[in-house]
């Protein structure tokens, strides 16, 4: 035996898999060669290594993952048998030469059940009504042909045209299948030829069909607010998609053909290369809602790019889903310049980035405006994007508050969403049943206690920043 | 029983699969990929093609054979995709990586184990991962694979012994 040999027959006693004459020579061989405990014992040592490797769980979005793929899949088939074997099954199914009952006496199969005797006899029955039609049929078909064969029906004379002549004057072509093609160049993709084929009354309706937010988000896109769409016809609407760039109209294609479930059944690759699709613009803002620039995203990995996409569905998504609107346009109006502009300031740089991303203005531009520009800079933004990304956030602020009956302010909590009111609760430490036995004051107090939390950490963040 | 049900339109049937295969076919794949991420792909991948695929599957075989072998399959190509991204060795990077000594006490020893794994050749990751990770019999890992029990233990002894010699180069095995 040689050290191979000897070694093979180690593994094989840890694996508990070792006849007893290999038992034997593997023990003679250790007496024989000392040299060999050592081999074992760093054998046996990569055997202790590999059992000492815990199991990795699932995390627990594997399931959820699993589940919306399965959901999105098509449905597992039977095994589809032979046209040949369908028919042979119906003639004579579970065909065998003689009867169960032949074949069990002749030992060629198990003893026949008696008692399924009767059964096994009229389904027999029902076999032989099938064969019977089938034959009665072939014949009746061999006798038509035969007779139409020997009296053909005499040709008509050639000015018999009778009925036909009206269908023949106005019989068309028939469309071939070189008739239709779709004329693909080399960089055009299927949907961007599938649009250029979608009449205007299809592309209006697909602006209809998306949410609001995403409807707001694309006209952004082409720097129409939505006051000014609800004004649109049809054919205007249809233009706007017209004006999208190819990489910007795919988006919302997966607008309309993707939703969160099939989101969630997405490949990490297949999540990277959704956000490569988008338009150098969407990304920007996209990259901004989740802090990230566009020089660092560059140097993502797909890996990276799919974890963004993840952290949008939970984070990002959520939050602006649950978006609470805690002022409204009439306040607004009422704000001063000054107010407004601070507002801004305030403003964390991702809402600030995504509000100016809404209007065409990027962050270098902001920072050399004055307060009066800050403010006009709000009076440009759709009531939507003021809504969704600055007022939402300053009902907390002072200047709001103040100018706020009692009553109005501590509507502002019945005005949050389940979700939102519960975060704000929390940040406050207590919970929902000890909110609930508060008074007008005592939600009224709540409030300037956020505010006040939010002014210090606002107040905290230069110094933070500088740390940092 | 249970692929027959789902076939016959049974949709919890499925379901009952994927609960008891998920844990064990996710681990295998990390252990090939040594990525969680791609562990994942992997088997969500495997599942759906099991699933699809399920009118195929021939019922005098083992369904952990047949659904083992598509999630390592998955987990191969997976790996051969991302050969060029080195997205592991990123993840698994460690600025210890010269000094065995000081690569044993910064990491975990399955991380370490786990290293090992992915410096042999798939083939041999394989065996390793079914025999080792999985708690696989011979005739099992034959099963799977579609090989003969003899091949098993030549490929597994093989792997072990590369195994051993990698985790020696990196101070383990002492």
């Amino acid at each position: 035996m040689n050290r191979e040999q000897f070694e093979a027959l180690v593994w094989e006693r840890i694996d508990g898999t070792l006849e007893e004459a290999d038992r034997a020579r593997l023990a003679a061989y250790l007496d024989a060669h000392p040299e060999a405990r050592e081999w074992q014992r760093e054998i046996e040592a990569t055997a202790r290594r590999l059992g000492a490797v815990k199991e990795v769980p699932p995390p627990e979005i594997l399931r959820a993952r699993i589940d919306a793929s399965l959901a999105a899949s098509r449905r597992p088939q039977p095994p589809r048998s032979s046209l040949l074997a369908r028919f042979r099954d119906l003639l004579v199914p579970n065909f065998t030469w003689g009867s169960p009952v032949l074949r069990a006496e002749r030992g060629l199969s198990k003893p026949v059940d008696r008692e399924n005797l009767g059964r096994y006899l009229a389904m027999n029955a029902k076999r032989s009504t099938v064969i019977t039609g089938f034959v009665v049929l072939v014949v009746v078909a061999v006798l038509v042909i035969a007779y139409y064969s020997m009296h053909r029906p005499p040709a008509p004379p050639e000015n018999a045209v009778g009925a036909t002549g009206v269908a023949q004057r106005y019989k068309a072509e028939q469309i071939k299948e070189g008739d239709v093609r779709l004329d693909l160049k080399s960089e055009e993709t299927l949907d961007d030829a599938i649009f250029a084929v979608l009449t205007e009354e299809q592309k209006a309706d697909m602006l209809d069909r998306l949410s609001a937010e995403r409807r707001i988000r694309f006209l952004a896109a082409v720097n129409i607010d939505e006051a000014r769409y609800a004004k649109m016809d049809r054919k205007q609407k249809a233009a706007l998609l017209d004006r999208l760039d190819a990489s910007g109209r795919a988006q919302y294609f997966a607008a309309f053909q993707i939703d969160e479930a099939q989101f969630q059944a997405m490949s990490m690759e297949a999540k990277a290369d959704m956000l490569d699709r988008l338009s150098a613009e969407r990304r920007i803002r996209f990259l901004a809602a989740i802090n990230i620039d566009e020089a660092r995203y560059a140097n993502l990995d797909r890996k990276q790019k799919a974890a963004l996409m993840d952290r949008l569905a939970t984070d990002g998504g959520r939050q602006a889903l649950e978006a609470v609107l805690q002022i409204d346009e009439k306040q607004y109006q009422a704000m001063t310049m000054e107010a407004k502009a601070e507002m801004l300031d305030r403003l964390s740089a991702d809402r600030r980035i995504r509000f100016l991303a809404a209007i065409n203005i990027d962050e270098a531009r902001y920072a050399k405006m004055d307060r009066k520009q800050k403010a006009a800079l709000l009076d440009r933004a759709s009531a939507d994007a003021r809504m969704a990304d600055v007022l939402s956030r300053y009902c907390f602020a002072n200047m709001a508050l103040e100018r706020m009956p009692l009553v109005q302010q501590a509507a502002v909590w019945d005005r949050m969403s389940a979700t939102g009111r519960a975060a704000e609760l929390g940040r406050l430490g207590i919970d929902e049943a000890q909110f609930q036995r508060y008074d007008a004051q005592g939600k009224a107090d709540a409030l300037r206690r956020l505010e006040t939390m939010d002014r210090r950490n606002i107040e905290d963040r230069p110094r933070r920043d500088r740390r940092e | 029983m249970l692929v027959a049900a789902c076939l016959a339109g049974d949709q919890t049937a499925f379901a009952q699969l994927v609960d008891a295969y998920e844990g064990k076919l996710f681990y295998a794949a990390y252990r090939i990929t040594g990525s969680a991420d791609d562990a994942m792909d992997a088997t969500q991948g495997a599942f759906v093609k099991a699933y699809e695929n399920l009118g195929a599957f021939d019922p005098s075989r083992k369904f952990f054979s047949w659904i083992y072998r598509i999630v390592l399959n998955e987990a191969l190509n997976i790996l051969s995709r991302r050969r060029h991204q080195s997205a592991l060795e990123e993840e698994m990077a460690d600025p210890a990586e010269d000094d065995p000594e000081q690569l044993c006490e910064a990491e975990e020893e399955g991380r370490c184990v786990q290293r090992a794994l992915m410096e042999l050749p798939g083939e041999q990751r394989v065996v390793l991962v079914l025999r080792h990770f999985q708690g696989l019999s011979y005739q099992e890992i034959g099963e799977v694979l579609g090989i003969g029990e003899k091949t098993v233990k030549s490929r597994l002894f093989t792997a072990r012994q590369n195994l051993r010699a990698v985790l020696t180069k990196q101070g383990l095995t002492q």
